[in-house]
């Protein structure tokens, strides 16, 4: 085991010494692929650390974060285990407890979506090849790699260039899956013939509350392709645009974001012609 | 319509296509208004005139939705301006034809702000309550 590991896991069993041992006995690959997702330890992270105290530790937020108290979701709060033979569970009716809230909008998106009638479902995405308990997501380093796909072209707009790109993914559901901060920014640089910056331009797509207190889900939507645009690309002696797709792990804005909470998701770039 | 030799999909198979991981890029070369009005979902307006369009070089295969009164010049010239390495492939029918056979239709615009433009705040914490524990703008 690795040494950073350690605190985090004996914390994990002091918070919940009998239950996390009942069923790693009997069910050793599912117990370890488990206690590596971030379901596993989703109330002692320090992002809901951190927003749980501001938030006067309300209590209904472990309803989802640790139902059964500790650190975070176990084998319980999903299987109804006190008897064996155990009840198959219906895998979205399952995750919809915690996955379908107002800011939570991976399952009913995923019904909305292509990947529902072609008859997948959340494992096949989350938990494969891990005796199915893996529960892979953005935290877990590698899960987003080619997950989206950035294009980009030009027309020809009076004397200059409008920039057209566009952006698909392939995940069940609406990106960011999630509620929180969590968003997508289409990065545009635009560089001129000596390669110095002259304009950088951006969309997000991730959730906002607009000046009129709505709280609305600008996200890209599943098995949608998402078009920007960008007016007058050419300004300013622009000859080379640059485009970065950014997955921001936290609220806040891409400049602003460290490294280790930003994912390269695709980058493209389109020389214009010299006039 | 007469596309000359180019390949052609039917509306059915570009539905099908819209469902796979990465579709193709669809442009369509109906022009602005038309584009407007509505176009096959995901569709791009590449403007009318092949030589007003700079293609992603990274891409190696687009779809083509020409306006009815094209003819095999139009599309040869759109094939000229995308190719050689990129394959131009023609929506059979164009757009009446994803209109007859019940394709969807969408109208542009993507759902995202542009930071900067509008004042917006950015919810964390948003999980079930409807209130963010915290808020950034
Ligand atoms: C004493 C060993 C033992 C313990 C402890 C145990 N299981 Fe099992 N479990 C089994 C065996 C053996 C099977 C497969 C045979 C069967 O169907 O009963 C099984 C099957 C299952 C299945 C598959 C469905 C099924 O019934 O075939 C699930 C889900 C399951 N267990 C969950 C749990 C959970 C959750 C816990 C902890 C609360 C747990 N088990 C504790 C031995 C155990
Ligand atoms: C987030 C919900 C969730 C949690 C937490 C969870 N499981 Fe499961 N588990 C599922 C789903 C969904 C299935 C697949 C449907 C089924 O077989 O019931 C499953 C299946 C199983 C199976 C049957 C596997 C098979 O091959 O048939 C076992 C055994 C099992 N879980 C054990 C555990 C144990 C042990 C834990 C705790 C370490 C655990 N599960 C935690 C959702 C969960
Ligand atoms: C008891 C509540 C609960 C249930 C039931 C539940 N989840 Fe979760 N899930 C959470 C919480 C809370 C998090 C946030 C963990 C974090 O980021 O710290 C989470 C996070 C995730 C993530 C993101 C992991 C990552 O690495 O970022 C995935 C994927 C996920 N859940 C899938 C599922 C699936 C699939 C099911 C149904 C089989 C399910 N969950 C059922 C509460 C739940
Ligand atoms: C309806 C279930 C539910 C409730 C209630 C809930 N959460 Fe969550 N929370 C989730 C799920 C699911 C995720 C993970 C997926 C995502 O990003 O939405 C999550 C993710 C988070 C994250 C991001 C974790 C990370 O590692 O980035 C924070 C922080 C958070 N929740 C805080 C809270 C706070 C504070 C409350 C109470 C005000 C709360 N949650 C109530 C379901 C819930
Ligand atoms: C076709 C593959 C696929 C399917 C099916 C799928 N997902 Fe995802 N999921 C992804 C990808 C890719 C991401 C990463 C991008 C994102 O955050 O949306 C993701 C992200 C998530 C996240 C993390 C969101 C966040 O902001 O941290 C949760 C939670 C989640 N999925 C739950 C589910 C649930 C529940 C289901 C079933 C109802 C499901 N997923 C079905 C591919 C899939």
């Amino acid at each position: 085991m690795r040494w950073w590991r350690m605190p985090l896991l004996l914390l994990t069993l002091a918070a919940t010494p009998a239950v996390a041992e009942e069923c790693a006995a009997c069910h050793p690959r599912e117990a370890a692929a488990f206690a590596a997702s971030a379901m596993a330890t989703a109330a002692a992270s320090p992002a809901f650390r951190d927003e749980w105290t501001h938030n006067g530790r309300n209590p209904a937020c472990l309803g989802c974060h640790a139902p059964s108290g500790g650190a975070g979701v176990i084998c319980r709060d999903c299987h109804d285990a006190d008897h064996h033979p155990v009840a198959r569970l219906p895998v979205v009716a399952t995750c919809a407890r915690c996955h379908d809230a107002p800011g939570e909008v991976a399952v009913r998106s995923f019904l909305a979506g292509p990947a529902a009638g072609q008859g997948r479902q959340c494992l096949d995405c989350h938990a494969s090849g891990d005796g199915g308990h893996g529960f892979a997501g953005p935290s877990r380093p590698g899960f987003l790699d080619g997950i989206a796909r950035v294009t980009l072209n030009a027309r020809r707009a009076g004397d200059g260039w409008t920039l057209v790109a566009t952006i698909a993914h392939t995940a069940g559901h609406d990106v960011p899956g999630g509620t929180t901060g969590r968003s997508v920014w289409l990065e545009v640089v635009g560089y001129d013939g000596a390669g110095k910056v002259r304009f950088r331009d951006h969309a997000r797509f991730g959730w906002v509350r607009t000046p009129d207190g709505e709280w609305k889900d600008l996200l890209l939507r599943v098995g949608k392709i998402a078009i920007v645009e960008v007016a007058d690309a050419g300004r300013m002696g622009v000859r080379r645009i640059e485009a970065a797709l950014l997955y921001l792990r936290d609220a806040g804005h891409v400049d602003g974001m460290s490294n280790q909470r930003k994912v390269l998701l695709d980058k493209a770039g389109l020389n214009l012609p010299d006039e | 319509m007469a596309e000359g030799d180019l390949p052609r999909m039917s509306p059915e198979k570009l539905a099908a296509t819209l469902e796979t991981p990465f579709p193709p890029p669809i442009l369509d070369v109906r022009g602005g208004a038309a584009y407007a009005a509505g176009s096959v979902p995901g569709a791009i307006n590449a403007g009318r005139q092949p030589e007003g369009f700079l293609p992603d070089p990274r891409v190696r295969r687009v779809v083509l939705i020409l306006p009815p009164e094209a003819d095999a010049a139009v599309a040869a010239a759109w094939a000229a301006r995308i190719g050689p390495d990129t394959e131009v492939v023609i929506l059979d029918g164009g757009f009446e034809g994803w209109l007859a056979r019940g394709g969807t239709i969408e109208r542009p615009g993507g759902p995202y702000v542009r930071p900067g433009t509008i004042p917006f705040t950015i919810p964390r914490g948003l999980c079930e309550m409807n209130d963010p524990a915290q808020e950034f703008r």
